[in-house]
């Protein structure tokens, strides 16, 4: 017979958890570049959430969650984790904090679970990958061209529908108004939310291949290029007709969740019509595979 | 049978390792509280308008003519990440011969990972300007222990070309990239020791590139000159202090 389930020692690690990890959300909070930062965080945070309590429950579901505790290899993992953390948090490196919820977690998990349902659990761990914040010369170096080609591509844009507007480097001007392409508008954090939330979509849908999923993931950053550009456009336009206040208020973090919204939008269709033309194909080869659900 | 207690059964676990488990973050979250460094008070800063003198050597302030480039990388909603600095000082200086260097100077009373100097390499491109050339230069001036290290930057924007020779100093090290800067961070975080740091930038506007190897010469005149002249007020602001 089965022990029944105590809440006490949950309770105990879960405390654990929260004295770690609540003070670096609170700090990070508080140095947050922009909201847009901590808005996208909180969204990966609350989808790997409710991905854990999805995969966890279906696991329980099958049968397939272990009791093979692994004691010594999960407390060796979770003291790796928390020396990472011993560091990152006391050195202000945040790279090194908050990636060490990875060992950290999957060490508990391993503790008291065992690797093999570990292994089942990877993707959830994978997804707070995309919570780990580079390093800001990392950082650095994939946004500044990235927000160069965003603010070019703005220019050529609304150059070829004949607004006065020149470029030099990442500051644009559109009639008597200047903008400054700023680093948040490159979309490094909107296209880590995005690819987090299409990895967990794919998951979700369960499909096992890895050619699909690969070309979806991939095909994430040209769709998040275009978005951001598209919002850099919409808000040097808004500057343009309205003046400096209107592209720096509401309308900002609105075009913000607009495009990140039909860039998702994007995402399911491209991946709707992956699946179609998978469908397709196998009708052809003549095939009798069962559809994907 | 219930279904549903039988699943939630399926996480059980025992007691003893649950506390042990949070003991050790527990004691991971105090230790790291314990170690990190505490942030700086009031200090006395550098009063930088009076220890850099307005003549020295050959050399005298000259009204300001020309605008320079920000030492940050951006200039909008200034943070404590985009303006990192204590204290700032930006100069036009002349030469009797008539030559005009830009003097920029920036302290910091503590680096920190998060916080700390903005590399001339970085804030330039961000400003619209182009890189031609980077390499690095040893400035030997006599009564240091140790030469300066720093490097050199052509950069071009649409209205001008400018000869850059600068040096970062982060507690006693002359850090030459950004990688660089954060080791010395961290070593200097690990041993308990919070470094002050120090942007010590000239550039020189000339007309082509050919012109580049004259202006850095004279940027080393005016470097060699400089340092001497604030060293006794100042022990330590602009380079490092000699060991022992």
């Amino acid at each position: 017979m089965k022990p029944e389930l105590r809440l006490a020692p949950w309770a105990l690690v879960l405390l654990g958890i929260a004295v770690l990890y609540v003070p670096s959300l609170v700090d990070a909070t508080r140095n947050a570049e922009s909201a847009d930062d901590i808005i996208n965080s909180l969204f990966v945070l609350g989808l790997s959430g409710t991905f854990l309590y999805l995969r966890v429950r279906s696991l329980l579901l099958a049968g397939t969650f272990g009791q093979h505790p692994a004691r010594i290899g999960g407390g060796l993992l979770l003291a790796i984790g928390l020396l990472f953390y011993l560091l990152g948090r006391s050195q202000q490196l945040p790279t090194f904090e908050f990636g060490s919820v990875i060992p950290v977690l999957a060490g508990i998990v391993a503790i008291f679970f065992g690797f093999r349902t570990l292994g089942r659990l990877w993707a959830v761990l994978f997804l707070l990958l995309f919570l780990i914040p580079l390093p800001p010369s990392v950082a650095a170096d994939i946004t500044q061209p990235v927000k160069l080609a965003v603010s070019a591509a703005t220019e050529w844009l609304l150059h070829g529908f004949g607004y006065p507007i020149a470029r030099d480097g990442a500051v644009l001007a559109i009639g008597q108004y200047q903008l400054l392409v700023a680093d948040a508008c490159s979309g490094l954090r909107s296209l880590f939310t995005l690819e987090a939330l299409g990895l967990m979509y794919v998951t979700y849908l369960g499909h096992t291949s890895a050619l699909r999923n690969t070309l979806l993931g991939l095909l994430i950053i040209p769709v998040s290029f275009t978005a951001n550009t598209l919002r850099v456009v919409t808000l040097t336009l808004i500057t343009y007709y309205f003046g400096d206040g209107a592209g720096q208020g509401f309308l900002h973090n609105f075009a913000g969740m607009t495009l990140f919204m039909s860039a998702l939008l994007l995402i399911v269709g491209i991946e709707a019509g992956m699946t179609r033309i998978a469908h397709w194909h196998e009708q052809r080869k003549g095939t009798p595979k069962s559809p994907t659900p | 049978m219930n279904n549903i207690s039988s699943l939630k059964a399926g996480l059980y676990i025992r007691r003893l390792p649950a506390l042990l488990v949070m003991v050790a973050m527990l004691g991971t979250a105090i230790a790291a509280y314990a170690l990190t460094l505490p942030r700086q008070g009031d200090v006395a800063l550098p009063d930088l308008e009076v220890l850099v003198p307005k003549h020295f050597g050959e050399w005298s302030e000259t009204p300001s003519l020309q605008l320079q480039a920000s030492l940050a990388t951006q200039n909008r909603e200034a943070t404590n990440r985009d303006q990192p600095y204590d204290a700032v000082l930006l100069r036009n200086y002349v030469s009797r011969d008539g030559a005009l260097i830009m003097l920029a100077v920036a302290y910091s009373g503590e680096q920190r990972q998060d916080v700390k100097i903005h590399r001339p390499e970085v804030c330039y491109p961000a400003q619209g300007f182009q890189l031609l050339q980077q390499r690095d230069f040893v400035l030997p001036v006599a009564g240091l222990s140790a030469p300066i290290s720093g490097v050199q930057l052509l950069a071009r924007n649409r209205q001008r070309l400018e000869a850059v020779s600068y040096w970062i100093r982060i507690g006693n090290a002359y850090p030459h990239n950004g990688w660089a800067m954060r080791a010395e961070i961290l070593r200097a975080g690990i041993s308990g020791q919070l470094s002050d740091g120090i942007l010590v930038r000239v550039s020189s506007l000339i007309d082509d590139e050919s012109q580049a190897p004259a202006a850095y010469a004279q940027q080393q005149r005016f470097l060699a000159d400089l340092v001497p002249a604030v060293t006794p007020r100042a022990p330590g602001l602009l380079v490092a202090v000699p060991a022992g």
